[in-house]
């Protein structure tokens, strides 16, 4: 069946709005960028986007009567108030993770959303990896027996800004958020309990802000299989992105991408690249794919595999993770 | 210097490792054996070794120069105190004790007689953990932030043997503690345990676990974490990875043999080594050489009891950890 193209409106051109753009223009033809909303656009940026309108409110995109979806890329604290008006202009709404760092925020968004036919997709991204999805297939198809623990290892490369660190909820809620939904996503279990050893190695300044950039997490799922993450926001040698699932029958795991397939031999040593830097590299087709997906739930009226309710496990686990570092013992994660 | 007279106190599986690795060292002589059954004994027929079930013949001897015990846990303590009277040097395999008391008796053992007392963390003695070791002291990943260690066996001991262990933390764990304060040069100030048995519903019975995530802050403020299963299918799999202020240090597994087959169905290669034996095989060798060069009185680093001290201290409170879902200082 052939659906027609739906028109969509880009809320914020930050790192991943800009790469949204990009993808939408380049990759994603049945998707049209009608028009981008910034507050201090990038003109060079849009131009090159091609036919695109360019505002400074989102209100040139909510009472556009032209456009079926809005996608919100911007700072996580607008998410919240941007979602409600999207649903008051009927708008479908694709937005950027965590979208709130309050649970009851979340929740009354998804009350809102539940009585209307507006839908709703979170960025949670790794869900669309094709290196997970087939990790998840391994383990439903039996290869690791029954699972005893997940090792998850998640290190950013270079760390963000300091002022992008101050209004990121903390590295629980920014970064580890997606460590959490995999677990979810992998097993379609929830995590029952978290306890959160953190420290601050890397940008000093995050100790007034109460923040960490180093973590190693212990968690255990409702079924009883034990989790590890570790995590941290600098490696300097690339983006860590690996899985590990053990259980009675063996081990299945997902291993680092290098950023080019080049080695060196001298008479010293032998040498070969560092891993692909940046989630915009690691993550480049599961950027692809969420959208793709978007649109067939927009065509289709099917509900996403990622959405709000995944979003709102995943940060209950955060707010208890939080908790845990707080005193210092293990916390049950409130369902 | 005339050669060297050793003695091995308990025939087991680790015994005759380092009863073979003693006879095939020069200028020394594996003068006595000692074990209450001997069950292996004929293994060492052909050496002019003399082959005893009563441990005071060794007491009685007057030419031992070094003696290592590898008897059970339980026997350490009262074993090095009789030695003590024999020689300084003595080798004795982890755990030293079974208790902090026993330990700190051994410390004043130590220091009254100014004992060479070496502890078989034989992993220290491992060429990739020690070069890693080397590579964390030269900084060649700046600070130290964090350290990961996989530690699983390819399948349980036998039930018997779990019930005398101590635990798996005291049994296996401490191997990966050791490994902690190695690597760090710092000691484990607090620890939060997560465990469970997956692999065999009789090692709950034994109110022990065969599976667990160990969660740790260094004195140093390094982050630490450990995983360990009694029963990997694939093989022994030891893994460490350091992280720093500049990068990754890794080594990962050793594998059976390096041939790697590709067709249709993919690439296969074969699995790791199958157990400590064959794994740490180098490492037995050097300890025992080191042991030997110190003896003839070459300094040498080696594990001591404040080593032994601090992984049994971390097993404990790893125990503790376990039983009360919280976190313990160690």
């Amino acid at each position: 069946m052939k659906h027609k193209a739906i028109n969509v409106g880009l809320i914020g051109l930050g790192r991943i709005g800009k790469m949204h753009a990009n993808n939408i223009s380049q990759k994603l033809p049945f998707i049209n960028l009608k028009s981008v909303i910034d507050p201090a656009p990038d003109l060079e940026f849009i131009q090159n986007l091609g036919p695109v309108e360019s505002y400074i409110n989102e209100d040139d995109v909510l009472y556009d009567n032209n456009i079926d979806a809005v996608i919100i890329a911007s700072p996580t604290p607008t998410h919240y108030e941007l979602i409600k008006k999207s649903i008051k202009h009927k708008k479908h709404v694709f937005c950027e993770k965590p979208v709130s760092f309050s649970k009851k925020e979340i929740k009354e968004i998804i009350e809102i959303s539940s009585g209307c036919d507006t839908l709703i997709q979170i960025g949670l991204n790794r869900r669309f990896d094709q290196d997970f999805i087939m990790l998840k297939d391994k383990i439903k198809n039996g290869l690791v027996g029954k699972i005893h623990m997940i090792h998850i290892t998640n290190h950013d490369a270079s760390i963000p800004k300091f002022k992008f660190l101050k209004s990121s909820g903390g590295m629980l809620f920014d970064l580890c958020i997606h460590d959490f939904d995999m677990l979810n996503f992998l097993t379609a279990e929830k995590i029952k309990e978290i306890y959160v050893n953190g420290n601050v190695f890397i940008e000093p300044r995050l100790k007034e802000i109460d923040d960490i950039d180093s973590a190693i997490i212990t968690l255990e799922l409702e079924s009883g299989v034990l989790c590890s993450i570790d995590s941290s926001r600098q490696t300097h040698f690339g983006y860590d992105q690996r899985v590990e699932v053990f259980g009675s029958k063996g081990m299945v795991s997902v291993k680092n991408k290098s950023e080019n397939l080049s080695f060196y031999s001298n008479e010293k040593h032998t040498m070969k690249s560092k891993k692909q830097y940046s989630f915009i590299e690691r993550y480049q087709d599961s950027y692809i794919k969420e959208l793709e997906h978007f649109y067939s739930c927009v065509s289709s009226g099917n509900k996403p595999i990622a959405g709000l309710e995944n979003i709102l496990t995943a940060i209950k686990v955060s707010a208890a993770g939080e908790k845990s570092m707080q005193t210092n013992n293990p916390e049950m994660v409130k369902l | 210097m005339s050669n060297i007279n050793l003695a091995v106190v308990g025939l087991g599986r680790i015994g005759k490792i380092h009863a073979s690795n003693i006879i095939a060292s020069k200028n020394t002589n594996l003068k006595i054996i000692v074990d209450p059954v001997l069950e292996d004994g004929k293994n060492f027929n052909d050496f002019g070794i003399i082959q005893s079930k009563n441990f005071e013949e060794l007491i009685d001897m007057n030419d031992i120069d070094g003696v290592v015990i590898c008897s059970p846990s339980q026997y350490h303590v009262n074993q090095i105190k009789k030695i003590s009277q024999v020689t300084k040097n003595i080798f004795c395999e982890k755990p030293l004790g079974l208790s902090i008391n026993e330990i700190m008796e051994v410390k004043s053992l130590v220091s009254d007689n100014s004992l060479n007392l070496h502890v078989g963390f034989n992993r220290r003695y491992d060429p990739d953990f020690s070069k890693l070791k080397m590579d964390v002291l030269n900084e060649e990943i700046g600070d130290l932030h964090m350290i990961k260690i996989t530690s699983r066996d390819p399948a349980p001991p036998p039930i018997s043997y779990i019930r005398k262990s101590g635990g798996m933390f005291l049994d296996m764990t401490i191997h990966d503690f050791d490994m902690v304060k190695y690597l760090s040069g710092s000691e484990i100030s607090e620890l939060y345990v997560k465990g469970g048995c997956f692999i065999d519903p009789e090692i709950e019975k034994a109110n022990d676990v065969d599976t667990a995530i160990i969660n740790m802050s260094l004195k140093n403020g390094v982050l630490a974490t450990i995983n360990n299963s009694r029963q990997a299918v694939y093989g022994y799999d030891q893994r460490i990875e350091v992280l720093g202020s500049k990068g990754i240090l890794k080594v990962g597994n050793r594998l059976l043999n390096r041939v790697v087959k590709g067709t249709r169905e993919g690439f296969i290669s074969s699995n790791p080594k199958n157990f400590f034996i064959d794994r740490y095989e180098e490492s037995y060798k050097k300890e025992m050489t080191d042991f030997i060069k110190s003896i003839k009185g070459k300094p040498v680093d080696h594990a001591d009891a404040d080593d032994g001290l601090h992984a049994l201290k971390a097993g404990l409170a790893a125990n503790k950890s376990l039983l009360n879902n919280a976190p313990f200082l160690v």
